[in-house]
């Protein structure tokens, strides 16, 4: 084994999380390898009393509130074990309207339907917005160096390309996706709530990695928007069948422009 | 039509279940406000994140698979209430976050060194990003596996992973003698 171990498996080491064969065989390397061994110390040094450190924190909690609080919550009517799952719905807005459509049943259809419809007007933005803080965080955790590694090999790139494009449904190239001087490291695909998302990094020489998320999306064309989040700046935009997020440590301005350009061309792309 | 569905559905053992969801939850009460605490960093908003818990896994109960572990289940019903529903509407009203000294006030309690110890190491955990925030708390603090914590924070192994290892980096570098060689920050200001 030549290759180095990365911090993820020497932290799943520390915290017993790997089997007896890998741990086995990191040990290894870890006795063969004067860096890998230097870092694996290095991580350690993330051990602390944690569990300990919270106790306190327990007896912070306003117990006697939150059981009163308990106590005075009402039987609910129950959704049923195959009824539909952990939708995020408002609290307020869904209890309101239960209790709507229990006063007047002859409307009932009605009043289910509006329900619904609030419901997904309702949870929309918020899942948007939940979206975004994740593509934030998770993009926060990169450096440059992350992807300094990363393949700039053309043929590989199209490759990585051309099957998001696949799962995303839609067309994705090289050129579409040329950011000028921003190199295209490489594109990935991960997943949000049960949806393929396509990443595509680049890394910018200046202010590094810049990533662009695509996820399938049927709620309509969105103009852009920008924001904050995670100290990265955020643009996003939707068209009529994908929500797009462009995160970066760039500036605004400039990433906007960055926006705008493969806005344009995925327009050209993917007019029916 | 789900209403009146919600309704034909209620079996009895959904109702015993409901019973038994309310002395969990009352057990587990004060675990769960500090996970929202965790999150929120908010007094209040940890309150507000138990009592929707609750209501909602009352709501739930049927759902719950006797056997398996309730608190775990509890944690991942308040982690996606406050991912789906508080966090995002308090991002967009522009309220912020406060910073974690500003709400946790447990400084006036340091009278001895292990609290004075166990406020660093709260310290350093509420100074990382939300994301190995909580994948630290819940297996560090809560001590759930690897797998434990990626179904609860519906998020792959691989994530948790990666989250801890980013956690573990960071909080050596402010505790431990500073790293040779190859330090992932040497590189980006």
């Amino acid at each position: 084994m030549t290759m180095r171990p990365t911090d993820e498996m020497l932290t799943a080491y520390l915290d017993g999380e790997l089997g007896p064969e890998e741990r086995a065989a990191l040990e290894a390397t870890v006795a063969a390898d004067h860096g890998a061994s230097t870092r694996l110390e290095f991580l350690s040094h993330g051990n602390l009393a944690y569990a300990e450190a919270f106790v306190p924190m327990l007896d912070e909690a306003p117990r006697e509130k939150l059981e009163a609080m308990l106590k005075a919550l009402p039987s609910p009517q129950i959704v049923p074990a195959n009824g539909s799952p952990a939708q995020s719905t408002s609290r307020i807005g869904r209890r309101g309207l239960i209790a709507a459509a229990i006063g007047c049943l002859v409307v009932g259809v009605v009043a289910d339907r509006a329900f619904i419809a609030l419901q997904s007007s309702l949870t929309q933005d918020d899942e948007d917005a939940a979206l975004r803080a994740e593509v934030a965080e998770y993009l926060a955790l990169y450096t440059a160096d992350s992807l300094l590694h990363a393949s700039t090999d053309a043929s590989e790139r199209e490759a990585q390309l051309q099957f998001a494009g696949q799962r995303l449904g839609l067309a994705l190239d090289p050129f579409a996706m040329n950011l000028g001087d921003l190199q295209m490291r490489r594109t990935q695909l991960l997943e949000y709530d049960g949806k393929p998302l396509g990443q595509i990094l680049y890394l910018d020489p200046a202010h590094g990695p810049v990533a662009l998320c695509i996820i399938a999306a049927s709620s309509g064309a969105k103009p852009m928007q920008r924001e904050r989040r995670s100290g990265l700046n955020l643009i996003y935009w939707a068209s009529e069948s994908h929500s797009f997020v462009m995160a970066a440590r760039n500036p605004m301005e400039d990433l906007k422009a960055r926006a705008d350009e493969i806005r344009d061309q995925l327009t050209d792309r993917n007019q029916a | 039509m789900q209403n009146r569905l919600f309704q034909r559905h209620v079996t009895e053992a959904a109702i015993a279940s409901e019973q038994e969801i309310r002395t969990g939850l009352s057990q587990y009460l004060a675990r769960l406000w500090r996970y929202g605490l965790m999150l929120s960093h908010h007094r209040d908003t940890a309150d507000d994140l138990v009592q929707a818990t609750c209501l909602r896994a009352l709501e739930r109960a049927g759902q719950f698979a006797s056997g398996t572990r309730l608190d775990h289940w509890l944690f991942s019903i308040l982690h996606s209430i406050w991912l789906n529903e508080v966090r995002s509407r308090r991002v967009r009203e522009g309220q912020g976050f406060v910073e974690a000294d500003e709400a946790l006030t447990f400084d006036g309690a340091a009278k001895t060194e292990t609290h004075i110890l166990a406020i660093q190491v709260m310290n350093h955990v509420h100074a990382l990003p939300e994301a190995q925030r909580s994948a630290v708390f819940l297996c560090y603090v809560e001590g759930l596996s690897y797998r434990e914590v990626s179904e609860v924070m519906q998020i792959p192994i691989g994530t948790v992973m990666s989250r801890l290892a980013a956690a573990r980096a960071r909080i050596a570098e402010v505790t431990g003698p500073k790293p040779v060689g190859f330090s992932s920050r040497e590189k980006v200001k």
